[in-house]
């Protein structure tokens, strides 16, 4: 395909001052569309008329074979891969164990999580890295710990994650190994909450839910994936951009009691998800004066900071007393992040903790020489991985 | 004039901002997590939050409309399904 995209006129149907819909054809020959507006990336996510399947790869993007790896039979309750109907009754098995208050009465074992690990840095001493030693075990052991899995058993989920989620450092047969690991953690967990069910929410689900044994799997994997990873990123890029200038980490530890306000700023600014999921659209539609005829895609692709700034105006500066609703951070529309609400119970617990128990931490060396440094001078590298990107921190 | 918090269950996805945003108006239900109004009719503070979790609603479940135009509680339909 030589054309390239940007080059293409959009089809206006009315004048608007911005472009915020571009032209874009996507890796498999499919013409469709791009936008990075947040205005636009919200409402497209959060319209009914709007599908995931076909999915149609984003140009230009090697996804080392992730893609491929990922669609297995088992991707039938992988929400991030089905519409509705099917996506409707494989979320309503799941929504009610995420709500806010089942989170919040959750609270003390994270908090005891989270304590845990402050003592274990204690122990260990500084300097030390601070993903394998806070950031990565709070992740994971808290979703242990609700899902109903020993701690113990978080490597057998953590080192596939680690492999499939970093598209160009694995090769497509490590990753296609990884995601059979994966399932046979997956299957093995399924079928001892049969044999024993516990008080815990994966015993639940595999008892009251209708869900097939390859839902089920699709679905259980994704909890544990999607469940840790993002928190552990969140958590290591929130801890690198506070302490990587001085007055940020001060003006955080001074305010203990705006920690909320403050998360959400952070996943406002640092946007550290991978919410790209391009939309297909099931009828014609009209956004922002542009017409997105049936059938065609449009890369959803909110802003991050040192994006598009003219496009997205609320890419303004970090400003930690800024009310920053409505950011993208979790997605929006069905399929808005499921565990929204662990994961900022557990970036509240764990971030206030850290400035309460280690007042002093700093990174162990200057940032530009951390793999979380972005070399734009922006937030933080987005392609920093928790799976093999250290974070070193003294105090 | 007063106005009436709407909340469809039809087009709630049970994420649970509106929770988050004005708990004193909405909470979420045992059996789906999804949206349940605990008071349609907030006033003053209450209202204001209401208004911020109408717009921060992430499937378009939820409404403020003026009671006296829409006051018959089987009109479904109207309003807050169109993003």
């Amino acid at each position: 395909m030589s054309e390239t995209a940007e080059e293409r006129e959009a089809p206006r149907v009315s004048d608007a001052a911005e472009q915020p819909l571009r032209r874009f054809r996507f890796a498999d020959g499919h013409l469709g569309w791009y936008t990075t507006k947040h205005s636009v990336c919200r409402s497209i996510m959060a319209d009914a008329r709007f599908v995931l399947q076909p999915v149609h790869p984003l140009g230009g993007q090697d996804d080392g074979g992730a893609e491929e790896a990922f669609a297995g039979p088992e991707s039938a309750g992988d929400l991030l891969r089905i519409d509705p109907p099917q996506h409707t009754r494989v979320r309503q098995s799941v929504t009610r164990y995420f709500t806010v208050r089942q989170m919040e009465q959750k609270r003390p074992m994270f908090e005891e999580v989270v304590a845990d690990h402050l003592r274990a840095m204690e122990q260990a001493g500084s300097p030390l890295d601070l993903v394998e030693t806070f950031a990565l075990p709070v992740a994971s052991i808290s979703l242990c710990h609700l899902l109903g899995v020993p701690a113990s058993e978080r490597r057998r989920f953590e080192t596939p994650s680690t492999v499939v989620t970093d598209p160009l450092g694995t090769t497509p047969e490590e990753k296609k190994q990884a995601m059979r690991d994966f399932y046979d953690f997956v299957w093995g967990v399924i079928q001892d909450k049969r044999a024993r069910p516990g008080d815990d929410l994966l015993s639940q689900l595999v008892l009251t839910s209708d869900l097939t044994d390859d839902e089920l799997k699709g679905l259980t994997f994704l909890l544990f994936i999607a469940g840790h990873e993002t928190t552990a990123t969140m958590f290591t890029a929130s801890a690198f951009f506070l302490l990587s200038q001085r007055d940020r980490w001060e003006a955080a530890r001074a305010d203990p009691s705006s920690i909320g306000v403050l998360v959400e700023e952070l996943l406002r600014y640092l946007m550290t998800a991978n919410t790209d999921v391009p939309r297909t659209a099931l009828e014609d539609v009209e956004i922002d004066g542009v017409l997105i005829k049936r059938g065609e895609a449009v890369a959803v692709v909110p802003g991050r900071p040192g994006g598009d700034l003219a496009a997205c105006p609320h890419l303004h500066g970090f400003d930690p007393t800024h009310d920053a609703g409505g950011h993208l951070a979790f997605g929006q529309g069905r399929h808005m992040c499921l565990g929204q609400h662990l994961a900022r119970l557990e970036l509240q617990i764990g971030l206030e903790g850290l400035m309460r128990h280690f007042p002093t931490l700093h990174l162990a060396s200057p940032p530009e020489e951390s793999a979380w440094h972005s070399s734009e001078g922006l937030s933080h590298n987005i392609f920093a991985h928790v799976g093999k990107d250290p974070l070193l921190v003294a105090w | 004039m007063s106005l009436t918090v709407r909340a469809d269950r039809e087009l709630c996805v049970g994420a649970g901002m509106c929770v988050r945003t004005a708990p004193d108006s909405f909470d979420q239900d045992d059996q789906l997590g999804y949206v349940v109004l605990l008071n349609a009719c907030p006033t003053g503070a209450a209202l204001e939050a209401a208004r911020r979790a109408v717009d921060l609603c992430p499937s378009g479940a939820l409404s403020l409309d003026d009671a006296n135009v829409h006051g018959d509680e089987d009109a479904k339909g109207d309003g807050g399904s169109d993003e």
